[in-house]
């Protein structure tokens, strides 16, 4: 099997009529052009009369998208909202955070109306969440109100890693106090 | 000039050695070819590396002949100034000389030709990335010219495109620089320091000097500058000999981004065999 | 999970390392990065210096220029160190005038020159009074990843020995100075002072040479500049974790022994270039 191609941003890879254009490519005058200096793969998709070319650098996007589960810090929790520093995009880790913000109503699903920022989280905890909008220029807006996301890391009054309970409770193992937290069902690696 | 508080300060005047010392040297020679020899139409030899900044996205190092710029590109990053919400991206970039890098000290704060260098280099450079792949957020390009030998500017702009490819920011195209002195009836390719500089000759008419930022293999020009004044036909033609001397640089800069990935981008697990060789059919 | 691991908690990523007497770049605790030195680079400066550890990267061109010496100091020159550390050089620093951390390096390096001598600023006086020298010591970082200070200094070092002043006469007739390019003559170099750099982290272990992840998790940051007769020239300890005396002098002997493998370096390399 001969090396993967590896194309620079501009080169023109195929003709339009014979593949269609994917992720890290662009078409112009009826060609596919690619716009990363990565390796180039086509992809067969079912349904479809024509493959995709793609053109590939990085496994996955360093800017939040909709949809995307990001992982972040906590920097403040005030009673309408809470702040955090988003530091990973779904697998890839950030050089620099991006500022994100979890509104009330965005913490859970259920309940909405009783939901107390203090008890769901606290600074320096490390929440997953789901990127909701872009938001306005300062914040993208993310959202917990699924089981699997919230608080995934926190540590106690004590300074020790806590352990979860339940699904609104996290106990410190030094000094078996109970702290609340919006508690992320914890799931098992798929690989 | 006010004082500089945040830095240590030296005596209030000097001057450069070279202001006391002898007449220098005439530049040129009679005869077509130039002082390092070269021919009016000949590059000089480029040497091109990515990677060269650790804690940047993406970064070049860049020599031509002496000429020597280090690029490093940051981002796409959390827009610092609070502006609109855009759904565009924002390319933002800063030309700096070193201080050391011409026969004459520069400053450390960012003076005109500085200011005028940013804003071609970002010229040249955004209709080439594509803004709308990062919504409000910047990529910033940092650019240093660590020495001058001619062509400065046409470096920075080679020299930060292939930052930003070394640093997988989407783009329509890379973009290569390429500047052209001329002066009366001689035509320079990629003109030293000397070169740039010499002084206008009385007799001569055309004067002056261009430089071209071009997308290469979709052969479009995205900057376009001219310093002095050359007649109609003169500029046309000064023109053409910055592009091909772009095209003569495209090359290298694509061998230098090929190797570069190849290096340093694992390569996806193979899902089938059917890639590339059948993806030969597009031009090469 | 490395990474998730060690962007959640920093801290206890690094705890663990240290507790098996490792770094997580694969050190050893005293070890120091590797060194590269590339002197007389960059033509258009009178001396200039390229000194890589390991990632850390920093340039030093030295431009000299005339100018008159004060009436205070009629027998002196200047030596005029600055460190510049751009936004290029890490996302860390912004455009705008130099960071707190610059000013600091910059006034190090000033204090450094001073104490240890490295060029007796008489030297640099042409004519009493009326003539000297002023060297303009741009330091520019082009890639930080910790320990800018050990850096800075070699290259400010390495680019000291590579100047090369063109000769001056100050012509009878007019009182001017005249410059003579083609004649040029190197700097008297009287003292190398070369710096070491020691981190502390969660009071009790200590490391030479720290990436810039290590210096943002450390307690305690500690410089020692030591000059070849094993005089100490400056210590910088800004504030954080104290130190026993013990393991100050412990600090003092290795940070000798880094010196004399830098001096030796720098030895090399200049001679490797006249050649």
């Amino acid at each position: 099997m001969a090396a993967p191609r590896v194309c620079v941003p501009g080169e023109r890879l195929v003709s339009t009529a014979d593949c269609e254009s994917g992720r890290g490519t662009y078409v112009h005058h009826g060609y596919i052009y690619s716009c990363l200096a990565g390796y180039m793969h086509k992809r067969n998709l079912d349904g479809k009369e024509l493959p995709i070319v793609e053109v590939i650098r990085q496994k996955e996007d360093a800017v939040p998208r909709i949809g995307s589960i990001v992982t972040g810090k906590v920097t403040s929790v005030s009673g309408r909202m809470c702040k955090c520093a988003i530091t990973c995009v779904e697998r890839t880790t950030l050089r620099e955070p991006f500022r994100g913000l979890i509104r009330k109503e965005d913490v859970r699903a259920t309940e909405k109306d009783r939901v107390e920022m203090y008890k769901c989280f606290r600074p320096g905890d490390i929440v997953l969440a789901r990127v909701l909008s872009l938001g306005d220029a300062n914040c993208y807006l993310l959202s917990t109100a699924e089981n699997e996301l919230g608080v995934v890391l926190a540590l106690s009054e004590a300074g020790a890693q806590m352990v979860p309970v339940s699904w609104s409770d996290m106990q410190c193992p030094k000094t078996g106090s109970k702290e609340f937290r919006k508690v992320a069902k914890v799931q098992l690696q798929q690989e | 000039m006010p004082g500089d508080s945040r830095r240590i300060a030296g005596p209030q005047d000097s001057r450069a050695p070279h202001w006391f010392g002898r007449q220098q040297e005439t530049h040129q020679e009679a005869g077509g070819t130039r002082q390092d020899g070269r021919g009016d139409h000949d590059l000089r030899p480029v040497y091109l590396h990515t990677g060269v900044v650790s804690q940047a996205t993406g970064s070049a190092y860049m020599e031509m002949g002496q000429t020597k710029v280090i690029a490093a590109v940051y981002g796409p990053r959390e827009i610092s100034r609070r502006e609109e919400f855009t759904m565009k991206g924002r390319l933002c970039c800063e030309l700096k000389f070193a201080t050391f890098s011409c026969r004459q000290r520069r400053q450390h704060i960012q003076d005109n030709q500085e200011r005028d260098g940013s804003l071609i280099v970002l010229q040249a450079l955004e209709p080439a990335v594509c803004l709308d792949k990062f919504p409000k957020s910047q990529v910033d390009v940092y650019i240093t010219v660590l020495q001058d030998d001619g062509s400065a500017l046409a470096a920075a702009i080679t020299c930060a495109a292939l930052g930003l490819a070394d640093a997988g920011v989407m783009m329509y195209d890379v973009v290569v620089g390429c500047s052209v002195r001329q002066c009366g009836e001689d035509q320079w390719l990629d003109p030293s320091v000397r070169e740039e500089f010499r002084p206008e000759v009385e007799s001569a008419g055309d004067h002056g000097m261009v430089t071209v930022g071009l997308l290469p293999s979709l052969n479009q020009v995205s900057a376009l500058v001219l310093d002095g004044h050359l007649q109609q036909q003169t500029a046309v033609q000064a023109v053409k000999t910055c592009i091909s001397g772009c095209q003569g640089i495209y090359p290298i800069l694509k061998d230098c981004l090929v190797s570069s990935t190849r290096r340093n981008v694992p390569s996806l697990e193979q899902k089938s065999g059917q890639t590339s060789t059948d993806g030969q059919n597009g031009q090469t | 999970m490395a990474a998730d691991f060690k962007t959640a908690q920093p801290v206890e990523y690094y705890r663990r390392f240290l507790k098996e007497d490792v770094r997580p770049d694969g050190r050893e605790l005293g070890e120091i990065r590797h060194t590269t030195l590339n002197i007389g680079s960059i033509t258009t400066a009178e001396g200039s210096a390229l000194v890589k550890l390991g990632n850390t990267t920093v340039i030093c061109g030295i431009k000299a220029e005339l100018c008159n010496p004060t009436a205070e100091e009629p027998k002196k020159g200047f030596v005029v160190p600055n460190v510049d550390l751009p936004p290029l050089c890490s996302p860390r620093f912004r455009p705008g005038p130099p960071s707190e951390q610059a000013q600091v390096v910059s006034q190090l390096m000033a204090d450094i020159i001073q104490n240890s001598g490295v060029v007796a600023l008489e030297d640099l006086c042409i004519v009493e009074g009326k003539l000297c020298w002023v060297l303009y010591c741009d330091m520019l970082c082009l890639d930080y990843d910790g320990n800018v200070v050990d850096t800075c200094v070699i290259s400010l070092l390495a680019a000291l020995k590579n100047v090369l002043l063109p000769e001056v006469r100050v012509s009878e007739e007019t009182g001017d100075p005249v410059t003579d390019m083609e004649k040029k003559l190197p700097l008297n170099i009287r003292k190398c002072p070369v710096a070491t750099t020691f981190g502390v982290f969660d009071d009790h272990y200590l490391f030479t040479d720290p990436t810039n992840e290590e210096e943002c998790l450390a307690t305690g940051v500690l410089t020692i500049v030591t000059t070849e007769d094993n005089k100490i020239c400056c210590m910088h300890k800004p504030g954080g974790t104290p130190l026993s005396e013990s393991r100050l002098q412990d600090c003092i002997n290795r940070a000798l022994t880094r010196a004399e493998e830098v001096r030796k370096l720098i030895h090399e390399t200049i001679n490797s270039v006249e050649r």
